[in-house]
């Protein structure tokens, strides 16, 4: 410190002590985040210019459009401010509203914030309402592709049928059958809460989850995104359970996602609002005394962890797979690395070869990116995963993971084959945009 | 114990390797200036870690960390056309940050949410890696700070949480040298004062008193 910087001012050792416990433990940007960060804000300028020019275009030709074009304004703050600009391509929004697609065209609603919606041929969706937050869409009939950009405040609500789905940050697709009845939320990135007939409250689903929901037969299923394992067949009249007392899905809770073994329930025929305290405390004990999946399902992240670090060593030894998976998963999501580490490692000796180790590989490799200066052991483990379960459920995450660390290790030449595969496996997964991007500049 | 005197202080408005990283921010400027392709992911590159330092320094454990870095840089790309020198770069992103945070305060100021998060709620987002204790010291020390007035917050952290001299204060805050120091003396004897009479802290500082 130079002289100039005495201010006389010093804290008491107490403060000075807690002011130094801030500078230590907070503000530290690993590298993951700031690769995230970087790919966000790419998008985002990317879109923006986008916009400038749409504007531009629109300005010299506004009689050529039928998109709605409002005044852009990006750092929207409430909704009594002004409503976010948005156009429509391929297709025109009725009064009412209506979204009209041209004839073979997938219609999608580009926002001035970067969000973006897209219908597949033959949707019938509606714009419903905009402010300065977000939007309302509805879906009566078909499939939407929804990418929002996590802004604070915002507020994006998409209705599917009977359903509404609250949306956060995230990139999704839902698609509703109005004659089938059968709801299927696909939720790829961030986190949304699905509510509706025969949910019985709100599902909070997190990244990697599927949801579907039978409504006509009242039947639920919340699993990984690519897991097909217990699918609803949609002419499925049953009512058969074979998990009877395992209660809807929980209740603002996250639910085991990637689970190999699909949570598969019966829901009560009216059941709409949460259960009550008592109830939800029944389903938690009833939780316990069946397992860790089982709690991990019901969100009780706390329980698994606490039971397991009454004995780590025997949990480590003598639980079973699913026990493990579990532990792992409550452990990251509590953000207790190193236990989620350890239940990984033991998953992956002691049932080496098996789908779960496969899994774990990938888990190791997230927990090493995150750490900061493990990417080179993060890329190893997205190698190892990728060798070991070639059509595995975190496959496209995998590869996408491993396209960015590739580039922040080795430069976009070389990340250019990995990301020319993923679009060439993945044209609409979630790091599609980054890939073609890398693909481009590399040329 | 540690003073704040003990502390390393970084240099943020000259940096380290003085001409030659002044020479690349000014070039970095003018390619962010013209518009050129990759320069806004440079920029990102170069100060991104610093920024999200400030800000997640400034406004404690927060949710929103992430969105407030994104948004300073969003915004200050449109405005790097008011830069006038462009080898001050680094001092024009800090001042930007300091900024947005200031109104980020402010606003939640106004709204009369005086704890950690808008909702009322302490999040847990970036302590629940930490142990109990640290956790709760954190959240205890960010409560005291909701009591400051928010300059009176900004220029603490920035001293001594952030690190940085009492100049490069003066310069991200646009008020005078004068001004820092006598808001930064006021600051730091009332949070002193806050911490000391704090008896949920242990006189240790970061130790959890049993939960009621």
């Amino acid at each position: 410190m130079t002289g100039d910087d005495r201010d006389e001012a010093e804290l008491g050792p107490r403060a000075a002590a807690l002011a130094a416990l801030a500078r230590r433990r907070l503000g530290h940007l690993t590298p993951a985040e700031q690769l995230r960060g970087r790919e966000i804000l790419r998008a985002r300028l990317a879109r923006r210019r986008r916009i400038v020019w749409s504007l531009t275009v629109a300005g010299a030709g506004a009689a050529a459009f039928a998109a709605v074009l409002l005044v852009p304004r990006v750092l929207h703050r409430s909704e009594s401010g002004p409503p976010l600009a948005y156009r429509l391509e391929g297709g025109t929004v009725a009064a009412d509203g209506r979204i009209e697609a041209r004839a073979d065209v997938e219609p999608a609603l580009r926002f001035a914030d970067g969000t973006v919606i897209a219908l597949a041929r033959g949707t019938k969706g509606r714009l419903a309402d905009v402010d300065g937050r977000g939007a309302h869409v509805t879906i009566a009939d078909g499939t939407a592709s929804v990418n929002v950009v996590p802004k604070p405040h915002a507020r994006w609500r998409v209705d599917a049928g009977p359903f509404v789905i609250n949306v956060h940050g995230t990139v999704f697709s839902a698609a509703w059958n109005e004659a089938t009845g059968r709801l299927d939320v696909r939720l790829e990135r961030g986190s949304v809460s699905v509510e509706g007939p025969v949910t019985g409250g709100p599902i909070a689903m997190r990244a990697g989850q599927r949801l579907t929901v039978a409504m006509h037969q009242s039947r639920v299923l919340l699993r990984g995104i690519d897991d097909h394992e217990g699918d609803l067949a949609e002419t499925d009249t049953t009512t058969a359970a074979p998990v009877a007392e395992v209660a809807p899905p929980p209740v603002l809770a996250t639910a085991a996602a990637g689970a190999a073994t699909p949570l598969l329930a019966p829901a009560p025929p009216t059941a709409v609002a949460p259960p009550p305290a008592p109830i939800r405390t029944a389903m938690r004990q009833a939780h316990a005394t069946r397992g860790w999946p089982s709690a991990l399902a019901a969100g009780d992240f706390a329980t698994i962890i606490a039971e397991a670090e009454r004995d780590l060593p025997r949990v480590l030894e003598a639980s079973s797979s699913d026990d493990l998976a579990a532990l792992a998963d409550a452990a990251r999501y509590r953000r207790q690395d190193d236990l989620a580490r350890r239940a990984l490692d033991a998953q992956r000796r002691r049932f080496q070869g098996s789908p779960r180790a496969a899994d774990a590989a990938f888990f190791l490799g997230r927990l090493d990116e995150k750490e900061g200066a493990g990417l080179v052991h993060a890329l190893r483990w997205y190698d190892r995963y990728l060798n070991e379960a070639p059509s595995g459920s975190y496959v496209a995450e995998a590869l996408g993971r491993k396209m960015v660390a590739v580039r922040a290790l080795y430069g976009v030449a070389q990340a250019r084959t990995v990301a020319e595969e993923y679009v060439r496996r993945f044209p609409h997964g979630s790091y599609a945009g980054a890939a073609q991007a890398l693909r481009d500049q590399a040329r | 114990m540690m003073h704040s005197s003990g502390l390393g202080r970084l240099r943020l408005v000259t940096p380290p390797s003085g001409e030659s990283q002044e020479a690349e921010d000014a070039k970095l400027a003018r390619a962010l200036i013209d518009g050129e392709a990759r320069a806004a992911e440079l920029a990102w590159d170069r100060y991104a870690p610093l920024v999200h330092g400030i800000v997640s320094r400034a406004l404690g454990p927060d949710a929103e960390v992430e969105d407030v870095t994104q948004e300073i840089f969003y915004r200050l790309f449109s405005r790097i056309r008011s830069l006038r020198k462009p080898e001050a770069l680094r001092s024009f992103v800090v001042s930007f940050a300091v900024r947005i945070v200031k109104w980020e305060l402010r606003r939640r100021r106004a709204r009369r949410w005086l704890t950690l998060s808008e909702t009322g709620e302490v999040p847990d987002d970036q302590l629940l890696f930490m142990n109990v204790d640290n956790r709760y010291a954190l959240r205890r020390l960010y409560s005291l700070l909701n009591l400051l007035t928010t300059r009176e917050r900004l220029v603490l952290v920035l001293r001594h949480v952030e690190g940085m001299t009492l100049e490069e204060i003066a310069e991200a805050m646009e008020i005078s040298l004068a001004t820092v120091k006598r808001t930064l003396r006021h600051a730091s004897t009332r949070l002193s004062e806050l911490v000391d009479a704090d008896v949920q802290l242990r006189p240790a500082g970061g130790k959890r008193r049993p939960s009621k």
